[in-house]
């Protein structure tokens, strides 16, 4: 198994194919996709108003709107036709139509209304425009309600209503106080370079080993039979390499780049230390079994790299678990990627202790055992079937 | 001699011999169809009905009053939310959120009904999960919503006490009222904005990374010589002849994509009055893929090397594309880095299409990026030409 073991570093690092990933997919990606969302949150979504009503009431509407830090009041327009117009040259997300008795209807004690339509287009453009402007508006309905009080009430009348106090509702994140898409977003993509970056590693590693493979696997030994006992020391020793490399990586992954970047970090690090313990292994099991579906190593990137985007949906965190059908659902218990992006995300950025990340803990150690064994049923075949 | 040469070599031969190299390995029929179709049923199945709908949350009611329990059925009422379960602890709502058994919840205090019948107010406070965000968005802005209701209540009381109509107490507790519409999606389901560009998004990878193994693979396996002769020694024949079966195919994956998606069994809402034009750039999202995907291999022809460079430039197609994070909040350097990838074009082309309809005139510069990126290689294969004829990156993996 050590010789396996050192017969494989050996090879890993004098290719320059798989340093590359290696130094370029978990270096380069780990900083570029937190440089990426370093941003964190949507400000300033660009909105074009129509003020119909052209009062001081209306201009201090579009003012409190704009002052807001999720919305930017970029133009000014006449009339709906040339909203569409500045929408359609992609410069607003959004526009906010006043009509015209917005000030009117106030005066006469009336409930007013202004129509708020933003685009869907960009999610979290639409969702800042509806922040936005229904904060700044719950702050001018709460300054004009004596105003109409008075419109509406006799005078002596007033003081009841004035005592009448609002129940205070107060709304809190929790887990992303500052509600940041990169801080939601980056653990469960850190996860996924590592996964996915392992997978590539290991396809690239067994790339043209064909009619090598013995060779390869064995170091040149040629036994007369291939025992169980000699799989178990490739696949063990193949596996536990990459375990080891990957741990490495992940302490710059899942330690340094959080610390640096601002990420959650609540995690214990003996918890990270259990979780790293059995997604490693068993992605690296997984990443073996699946190498083996193919001649060659450059073949099999285009198969793997194209479902990094679905590993991170079926994680479950971009999108509820409960709401998927079942299939997918499956297919998140059966690959090691989703299972680690919902446990790191839990453990770390929910502060989750070992027990309640139990579930997937246990499907981790489930999937070591299972890709354990197929990837000593599928190795021994391949060498067997050489020796033969 | 001359023209027997001919008739062996050139275009038509070198399609032919393409053709047999794809039928002749497992590998191409797999990612030709096999991974585009799977795409497509992940895109088009993933998020369910489209909805959130029914997210688990929690109650920590201290008050056990009916006040308390008629503002738990309003929130149980809604087909968003669905309570799971009454918890006697903030403490215990606080570990189901960290288990993810719910998404938000809600503490009613000890005291609530008798503070606000007396007019002392009251707290009811809320809270949700923000690291799941669309679903604690979902939860958040519905809870808001529900309690702001709840909020105006002793207003509400008072106020007909007082003699005042209905109109007049809507009047009274919110004076302004903004009515919002989700543009183009109503119903804000999730399939009608994702689907499509996320699928494509996974397709401009596939088509990226098969250009550069079809054409690598030449070179890695010592046959680039051969194919080049082929082509009658012309580079351009032979490059056009051997990506056209995968434009061909990709493209009509990618029609029938969006044929299935708009048109056919999701039958997704849009705005467009034809969907041809979005078949049309489909087909150039898929001629732009392979351009990209040759540009970046004839910088360096070096299959084993270049292959894990351009499925990360693919990869970032998922950010750059800008359905998730908007464009126009990232920083400079990589709004132009988006700029450069067809995916985006594509993205702003379909939700010109499908959104607004907008027309033309908004989208000729999009489609004029796409055509440029499709000139690219132009500046790349000559040395490709060269890297072929001196073998020297054959050796390289």
């Amino acid at each position: 198994m050590l010789d396996t073991l050192r017969h494989e570093a050996r090879s890993v690092a004098s290719s320059p194919a798989i340093v590359l990933v290696m130094v370029g997919g978990v270096v380069l990606y780990g900083l570029l996709y937190n440089f990426l969302y370093r941003p964190n949150v949507v400000r300033e979504a660009p909105v074009v108003v129509v003020d119909h009503s052209h009062t001081p009431l209306s201009r201090h509407l579009v003012e409190s709107v704009d002052a807001t830090p999720q919305v930017a009041v970029v133009a000014e327009v006449g009339d709906i036709g040339q909203a569409r117009g500045v929408m359609a040259q992609g410069k607003a997300e959004g526009t906010i139509i006043i009509p015209h008795d917005l000030e009117r209807r106030i005066g006469l004690g009336e409930e007013a209304l202004f129509v708020v339509a933003a685009s869907t287009a960009e999610f979290l453009y639409y969702e800042a425009i509806q922040s936005g402007t229904l904060g700044a508006l719950q702050a001018i309905d709460h300054d004009l309600a004596p105003q109409v009080a008075a419109t509406l009430l006799p005078a002596d009348r007033l003081l009841a209503i004035a005592q009448a106090k609002p129940v205070e509702v107060v709304g809190a994140p929790l887990f992303n106080p500052t509600k940041g898409y990169g801080k939601y977003l980056l653990p469960a993509v850190l996860i996924v370079i590592i996964c996915q970056t392992m997978l590539m590693v290991v396809c690239l590693r067994t790339d043209g080993e064909g009619k090598h493979f013995k060779n390869s696997l064995l170091c040149g030994q040629r036994p007369p039979r291939i025992s169980l006992g000699d799989t178990l020391a490739v696949v063990v020793g193949r596996g536990a390499l990459y375990t080891f490399l990957y741990a490495l990586f992940s302490l710059f992954l899942l330690g340094l780049l959080p610390y640096l970047f601002g990420l959650p970090h609540l995690a214990r690090w003996q918890d990270l230390f259990v979780l790293g313990a059995l997604l490693l292994p068993s992605n690296a099991l997984f990443a073996l079994c699946f190498a083996s579906l193919f001649r060659d190593g450059d073949g099999a990137l285009l198969v793997v790299t194209f479902f990094s985007l679905g590993l991170l949906l079926l994680g479950g965190i971009s999108y509820p678990l409960e709401l998927m059908p079942t299939p997918w659902v499956v297919l998140h218990h059966l690959l090691p990627a989703p299972v680690g992006i919902l446990a790191y995300v839990k453990m770390n950025s929910m502060g989750a202790s070992l027990g309640e990340c139990a579930p997937q803990l246990l499907t981790l150690a489930l999937q070591i055992l299972a890709y354990l064994l197929l990837a000593l049923a599928l190795t021994h075949h391949r060498l067997n079937k050489q020796s033969r | 001699m001359d023209a027997e040469f001919k008739t062996r070599c050139g275009l038509w031969h070198t399609i032919r011999r393409e053709w047999g190299r794809i039928v002749g390995r497992p590998l191409y029929p797999v990612v030709l169809l096999g991974v585009p179709l799977f795409a497509l049923l992940f895109m088009a199945t993933i998020f369910g009905n489209g909805r959130i709908e029914s997210v688990p949350i929690g109650i920590v009611d201290h008050d056990f009053t009916a006040t308390s329990r008629s503002i738990v059925r309003t929130i149980d009422s809604t087909p968003t939310l669905a309570i799971a379960h009454h918890y006697t602890s903030t403490a215990e709502a606080l570990a189901a959120m960290r288990a993810t058994e719910i998404y938000g919840y809600v503490v009613i205090p000890a005291d609530f009904e008798a503070d606000m019948i007396g007019g002392r107010g009251g707290t009811i406070a809320y809270y949700y999960h923000y690291a799941l965000m669309s679903v604690g968005g979902q939860v958040a802005g519905t809870l808001a919503t529900l309690l702001a209701g709840v909020s105006v209540q002793p207003v509400v009381a008072t106020a007909a006490s007082l003699g005042l109509t209905a109109e007049a107490t809507e009047a009274l507790t919110m004076p302004i009222v903004a009515d919002s519409l989700a543009m183009f999606n109503p119903t804000l389901n999730y399939s009608v904005y994702l689907s499509l560009p996320l699928l494509m998004v996974m397709l401009q990878i596939v088509v990226l990374l098969t250009t550069v193994y079809c054409v690598g693979s030449e070179i890695k396996n010592g046959t680039a010589r051969r194919w080049l002769i082929g082509a009658g020694g012309n580079i351009l024949t032979a490059i056009v002849g051997k990506l056209l079966p995968y434009t061909i195919t990709f493209s009509a994956v990618a029609i029938g994509s969006v044929a299935w998606l708009y048109g056919g069994a999701e039958g997704l809402p849009h705005e467009a009055v034809s969907l041809w034009p979005l078949a049309l750039w489909s087909a150039l999202l898929v001629v732009a893929s392979q351009a990209l995907g040759l540009f970046l291999f004839g910088l360096f022809p070096a299959m084993g090397i270049i292959i894990s460079v351009v499925s990360m430039v693919g990869s970032l197609g998922a950010t750059l594309a800008g359905v998730t994070f908007p464009i126009g909040s990232l920083y400079a350097p990589f709004r132009t880095m988006a700029a450069l990838l067809p995916i985006r074009h594509y993205v702003i082309l379909s939700q010109n299409l499908l959104y607004g309809h907008w027309g033309w005139q908004w989208a000729w510069a999009s489609v004029a990026a796409m055509m440029a990126v499709c000139a690219l290689p132009l500046i790349t294969i000559p040395r490709l030409r060269r890297a072929i004829l001196s073998r020297r990156y054959e050796k390289i993996s």
